[in-house]
């Protein structure tokens, strides 16, 4: 029997899968009438060091935002040929220097040809050989291109989160950095990161990547956990079968153990970032080798982490600086 | 071609969203109805079911405060996933009684034993699974209307719901053979 029940609910039942769904639809959400307030105001906050950060970081943003809107209402937020070598063609016509690349249209490299594409407001892109990109979006909050395959290496200066990479594998969301991002036939996305840090999300799974530090993407998975350039190549190939080898649960269990024997202090920010992808007894495996290589903060415990939750301030302790334009504060999403 | 179909949906959010802004509160009871389950689901997958229900409403709340600091409308539903999941987060590191997280005590029912030991197991999944799990099997929402209101492709769904549920079963069935 295939998952064809599991998927749609209608049709032959899976006996397991309906037994399931009866045992717990005890706990499914009930219709209660809610009372929201009429003035949307914002609600007393405790005053944690993540939630300080935040209220600089939004702040910051803010103003970084405000002045960059205003450039890029007063400029024209246009895409344009900056530079070139060999035959780069936009919807299948021979490019030249200074032609814009509007929405809708494709571009294209070809083995020998290279593109630098130029916003103003934004930045810089400059595009490898044997690319093909399509530009999605342009005005003056958010630019969005889809890389179908190739390289791209973005050099940017716009606030967070208007620079937006539609990849296979996951959406690359800069944060105030300088990346290369590589999309391989098969639909695989490299992302290394050079300056800041790049957000990269795929329903449920998201990855931090800062400077130094790069993540792969795979198509229907998401991104896996990051790791620090200089770490192992045994590290790297046990972190792929833990990110990606998601059907065999063994081989996953096995390269855990490999990737815990490999991990340097350094590489305590990915172990982090594998606490929301393996399961309870794994996530007890990986909190043993942490606490080794990075003694746990105070009111982190076992239980925290078989839980998967309450793990903040271990991240504050790695000492990574921090994401937004280099402002202080967590690996967290915006509220 | 990542959630590109999802654009028409979101566009009826953005609506909603910018209708709330403006003070229109069926507009923002209208998002309630189309997001509570999943908020419901995820943060099931999270906390414990007695605590479901405030942090329901509370997440609803941050966002209705905060609606104003959506940059993008569109991504409303990716953005209250975010407010639940800090919401849990923000639950477990906050201090409390220890009977206060015991959902398993006190019930002699063997089908509520036995419903709160499958939650626990969803619970104890990877994040995706136990997530895409919440809401397939206790919330009942179907893989399609999972990846509309997630924002997620039909494809991860159907994916995680496979594996998620491969590796539930091991579990139901190795904590079977130790009962």
């Amino acid at each position: 029997m295939g998952d064809e029940y599991l998927w749609h609910g209608s049709g032959e039942p899976d006996a397991e899968v309906e037994r399931l769904e009866k045992l717990l639809g005890r706990f499914r959400s009930e219709p209660r009438p809610v009372e929201f307030p009429a003035a949307a105001t914002s609600p007393p906050r405790s005053g944690s060091s993540w939630e300080r950060w935040w209220r600089v970081a939004a702040g910051a943003v803010l103003l970084l935002g405000s002045i960059w809107l205003l450039r890029a209402l007063t400029g024209r937020a246009e895409w344009t040929i900056a530079g070139m070598e060999g035959s780069p063609r936009i919807d299948g016509k021979i490019a030249e220097q200074n032609d814009g690349w509007k929405i809708g249209q494709s571009l294209e490299t070809d083995g020998t040809s290279r593109v630098k594409l130029r916003v103003d407001g934004l930045g810089e892109i400059e595009v490898g050989p044997n690319a093909s990109l399509v530009l999605l979006e342009t005005n003056a909050t958010q630019q969005q291109i889809r890389l179908v395959r190739g390289t791209i290496r973005a050099s940017l200066t716009a606030p967070p989160y208007v620079f937006l990479v539609r990849t296979p594998g996951a959406y690359a969301m800069d944060m105030g950095c300088a990346y290369t991002l590589q999309v391989t036939d098969a639909g695989v996305s490299i992302l290394h990161v050079t300056v800041g840090w790049v957000d990269l999300q795929h329903g449920f799974r998201q990855s931090l990547v800062p400077a130094g530090a790069a993540a792969e993407s795979r198509p229907a998975i998401g991104p896996g956990a990051p790791y620090f350039e200089d770490s192992s190549e045994r590290f790297r190939e046990a972190l792929e079968t833990v990110n990606f080898d998601v059907e065999d649960a063994k081989a996953r269990s096995d390269a855990l153990t490999i990737l815990l024997a490999e991990a340097r202090t350094r590489d305590a920010f990915t172990l982090l970032n594998l606490f929301r992808r393996v399961d309870a007894d794994d996530r007890g495996r990986l909190y043993d080798r942490l606490a080794v290589l990075l003694p746990p903060p105070a009111g982190v415990t076992r239980q925290n982490a078989v839980d998967g939750q309450g793990l903040d301030p271990w991240w504050d302790k790695l000492g990574l600086g921090h994401a937004k334009k280099g402002l202080k504060g967590p690996p967290r999403v915006e509220e | 071609m990542p959630a590109d179909h999802l654009v028409g949906d979101f566009s009826q959010d953005a609506q909603l969203v910018h209708a709330a802004r403006g003070g229109d509160r069926a507009a923002f009871g209208e998002l309630y109805e189309r997001y509570g389950r999943m908020v419901h689901g995820v943060l099931l997958a999270h906390v414990p079911y007695a605590e479901v229900a405030d942090l329901v409403q509370d997440v609803f709340l941050v966002a209705l405060s905060h609606l104003d600091s959506l940059r993008e409308p569109t991504a409303f539903a990716g953005w209250l996933l975010a407010i639940a999941r800090n919401r849990a987060n923000d639950f477990h590191r906050r201090p409390r009684a220890a009977e206060e997280i015991q959902d398993s005590a006190g019930t002699s029912d063997p089908d509520e034993q036995e419903a709160r030991a499958a939650l626990a197991a969803i619970q104890s999944l990877p994040e995706t699974y136990r997530e895409t799990l919440s809401l397939r099997l206790v919330e009942g929402m179907t893989g399609p209307e999972i990846a509309v209101r997630t924002g997620m492709t039909p494809a991860s769904v159907r994916v995680n719901l496979h594996r998620g549920m491969k590796q539930l079963r091991e579990k139901l069935g190795k904590s079977a053979n130790h009962g």
